[in-house]
């Protein structure tokens, strides 16, 4: 197993720096999550696929790019290239809805779970751009990440925005 | 949302949404870092095809050697099978290396559009080359496959040697024909399901992804 052998031949500093960054920046990595995913369970596999990603590739990483953005590529990479099996989204989309209409659950903010709802009708593509634009990321950082132009960067961002105007008015 | 700002009011609220971290973290990174399954990507699915065809590759092939090498019963059979197995073996030994190279792909050092056009681009080579040489050895080998099936029906090596060509009945002919020309429609169908199943259809999500993020570019270049 690959990713054993790299842990095992890895100093042990190594082991604690990987840690201390994933402890920082848990927060983009649940981010992540919660965009491509529609329940817990698929949202804890998201977790470790990208935790293992992060693992797989940190030895590479030299500190060329802020940790942040490293994050971030390695986080979308893994959501995007995940495997998805339709019926199983299908089924979980509609789970997502049932979830959504409940009168009440774990998260009570209704704006943030419109949100959430708004960004499920997005496809991967635009779900990493919006999330870098929500995270507040310049277009050129959304560029760098994305690869893609900063001009294209930018329409698209208007795009999706417009997008979501829409999906919004469509709700109400 | 009708303004800017209601979208700008989203963006505090992303800022709010997520920010709980898991009391479990480092138990669940050391569990990661133990675990000895890989992780469900369209990468992985791909690794696990191949590593199914490779180990049925090498669990077939020897067989068939071993059993062409001590058969003297029939030459034919004998050319036959040994023919299928190294054929096996060296198609199982490709599928080795692409396998390697397709495992190679780094896919979190790039950017995200560089990652989706690597994987595309290495997987749909392995495709066509997959598909194509199916295909081929499939029509190559139905005639040596029906000559030797009648071999073993008949129970008698030298069954082929008896039989005289010029006084088949042109109707067995036909249906002969008409069987081969079912047999390789069919088998045609398979293989492009097959590989269409086992791969193309994460090769067209990737692809979709991707043409999301390039049809701007490809409009206004």
């Amino acid at each position: 197993m690959e990713v054993e052998k790299l842990s095992r031949s890895m100093p042990e500093a190594d082991k604690l720096a990987f840690t201390q960054l994933v402890k920082e920046h848990e927060r983009i990595i649940n981010k992540v999550c919660r965009v491509y995913t529609r329940n817990e369970s698929d949202r804890q596999d998201l977790f470790q696929e990208i935790l293992y990603q992060l693992w797989r590739s940190f030895g590479n990483f030299r500190g060329e790019s802020k940790p942040s953005t490293f994050i971030y590529k390695v986080a979308l990479n893994t959501a995007c290239t995940q495997l998805r099996n339709d019926d199983r989204r299908q089924r979980n989309m509609a789970q997502y809805q049932k979830e959504d209409n409940a009168p009440d659950g774990e998260n009570t903010d209704e704006q943030i779970q419109r949100l959430h709802w708004a960004i499920s009708q997005l496809d991967d593509a635009e779900k990493a751009i919006i999330t870098l634009y929500l995270e507040n990321h310049s277009t050129e950082e959304i560029a760098e990440i994305i690869g893609i132009s900063t001009s294209n960067a930018g329409v698209k961002i208007h795009r999706i925005k417009k997008k979501l105007q829409t999906i919004y008015s469509h709700e109400q | 949302m009708s303004s800017n700002n209601e979208f700008d009011n989203l963006s505090d609220a992303w800022g709010k949404m997520d920010s709980s971290t898991n009391a479990d973290l480092a138990v669940m990174i050391e569990k990661t870092l133990a675990k000895s399954k890989e992780p469900n990507t369209v990468f992985t699915k791909l690794k696990r095809s191949f590593c199914f065809e490779i180990i049925s590759g090498f669990i077939i092939s020897p067989p068939l050697i071993v059993f062409a090498l001590y058969d003297r019963s029939s030459l034919f059979g004998s050319v036959f099978l040994l023919s299928i197995g190294v054929l096996f073996l060296t198609l199982v030994s490709y599928y080795l290396i692409k396998f390697q190279k397709i495992r190679s792909i780094n896919l979190i050092g790039s950017d995200l559009k560089g990652s989706l056009t690597e994987l595309i681009n290495k997987t749909e080579r392995f495709i066509v080359f997959y598909r194509n040489i199916n295909l081929y050895l499939g029509l190559i080998l139905i005639i040596p496959s029906m000559i030797y099936g009648f071999q073993l029906g008949a129970g008698d090596p030298s069954a082929l040697n008896s039989i005289n060509i010029a006084s088949i009945h042109p109707i067995t002919w036909l249906f002969i024909a008409i069987f081969l020309a079912g047999f390789i429609v069919a088998y045609l169908f398979f293989i492009k399901f097959y590989v269409k199943r086992m791969y193309g259809r994460h090769v067209d999500k990737l692809k979709a992804q991707l043409s999301h993020l390039t049809d701007e570019e490809t409009n206004n270049p």
